[in-house]
């Protein structure tokens, strides 16, 4: 029995090495569904503690109404959402 | 990866942010936007600050009318980032405006790096009309109608399942954002209307494009289509199907199954690239269809993946400097774990963007 037990373990570990690996029990919904990739956002995020503004003139204008110096972020891609 | 490096070490400083918070006001523009200004008052702002730069990217202390006081790139530790910020406060407060010339400092490194200043001219302070409807900014440019914005979020899970606390570092967490260009939706749409009860592979270019998106690290580890020219260690194994579940009037909703496996490698040990990636995914989701259209496609993904990015003279640096005097080159990356993906596309309407998607704050 444990043998038979071991043989369809390394069966399935097989299995699923050979191959791209099964995934979790499925959604019943798209609601339950879009609720489980929300869920994957932390409640707080490092990335959004800066609030970067995406317009130089609104910048600009800030910075005249608050006496204060621009920090210009010059990249490939923007700070706040996505892979750089 | 400079970028991706530069959020996750100098703006992942508390310390940091709460001057950044405090004292500055924060912009983020694309050095490409920068690199091709238009004619208007964004534009000529953007031609001017250009001028001084060492390089296409990195980061700038303006003025209130734009004058540059200073450009960075790299630091030679977190104190000095610190310092840079406190510095160029200083020159703010002596120069916070164009009514007299500037010298722009300019770094490789702050501070020990120093390149020659660059001198900038006083000018009348220049008008700032804001963006109406007919010029809108330049970093808000509209898509068609229509088309389907797709947010990604991907993160690597513990050896009990749980997220990784870590969401700081992109080998750890990311979100991304992709479309789906109008022929492969309508490609799509065609493939779905052929289904009637049965179950459809999907398109090619569709499984490709979500697959493309799905990995954890910064941009050059990307396993397909790499941007530095990493080549597919193995073939790219990516299916998708759906088959229709509910229908009800004009609206009918398809369940989604796939799975995707797709690894490549590059090998530049003279220039200090050098990354392995596999990711081995499995996928459930939705397609929500109105008539027409795709009212919603929802795509969750789980299983493993494994990377590496650095080479040994560069693992050699990183053990003897700080993370911030070497931000071009991201930090070096050794990652075996599960992981966890999920994609939401919508359409996008007609004044939306994918910059105005919401965001969670």
């Amino acid at each position: 029995m444990k043998t038979e037990t071991l043989f369809l373990s390394a069966l399935l570990t097989g299995a699923v090495l050979a191959g791209p690996c099964a995934n979790a029990a499925q959604s019943e919904t798209p609601e339950a569904l879009k609720q489980k990739i929300e869920a994957m956002r932390p409640a707080r995020h490092v990335w959004r503690e800066i609030q970067w503004k995406t317009c130089l003139l609104e910048g600009l204008q800030e910075a005249r109404a608050r006496n204060k110096p621009v920090l210009l972020w010059v990249f490939i891609h923007h700070p706040n959402d996505e892979r750089c | 990866m400079f970028a991706g490096a530069v959020r996750e070490t100098v703006f992942a400083n508390p310390e940091v942010i709460r001057r950044v918070r405090a004292a500055f006001v924060p912009v983020a523009v694309r050095a490409a936007d920068m690199e091709q200004p238009r004619s208007d008052a964004e534009g000529r702002l953007f031609q001017s600050i250009r001028r001084s730069r060492l390089v296409p990217q990195g980061l700038a202390i303006l003025n209130k009318d734009g004058q540059v006081l200073q450009w960075t790139l790299m630091y030679d530790d977190n104190k000095a980032v610190l310092d840079a910020l406190d510095h160029a406060l200083q020159r703010f407060r002596q120069f916070p405006d164009a009514k007299q010339p500037v010298v722009t400092e300019r770094y490789m490194r702050y501070p020990s790096q120093r390149a020659p200043d660059f001198n900038e001219e006083a000018r009348p302070s220049p008008q700032l009309a804001l963006h109406t409807p007919d010029s809108p900014c330049i970093s808000s440019p509209r898509l068609p109608e229509g088309i389907l914005a797709a947010q990604v979020i991907g993160r690597a899970l513990d050896k009990n399942g749980q997220y990784s606390p870590d969401t700081r570092a992109q080998e750890h967490y990311i979100e991304d954002q992709f479309s789906l260009p109008p022929d492969l939706q309508a490609e799509l749409l065609r493939r779905c209307a052929q289904a009637g009860t049965e179950r459809v592979e999907l398109p090619e270019g569709f499984a490709w494009l979500v697959a493309t998106h799905a990995y954890l690290g910064h941009l050059d580890v990307q396993p397909l289509d790499n941007p530095l020219g990493g080549h597919e260690t193995r073939p790219a194994q990516i299916k998708f199907w759906a088959q229709p579940i509910r229908a009800d009037g004009q609206r009918k909703t398809l369940r989604v199954e796939g799975t995707s496996e797709v690894e490549s490698q590059l090998d530049r040990p003279d220039s200090g690239f050098l990354y392995s990636h596999n990711v081995r995914l499995a996928w459930e989701g939705f397609i929500e269809l109105d008539g027409p259209r795709i009212r919603r496609l929802l795509l969750s993904a789980e299983g493993t993946e494994r990377l590496r990015w650095g080479s040994e003279p560069f693992l050699m640096m990183a053990r003897t400097q700080s993370p911030t005097a070497y931000l071009p080159a991201g930090h070096p990356i050794s990652l075996e774990t599960a992981v966890r993906y999920g994609i939401l596309m919508e359409p996008v309407a007609s004044s939306k963007t994918p910059r105005g998607l919401p965001i969670k704050q």
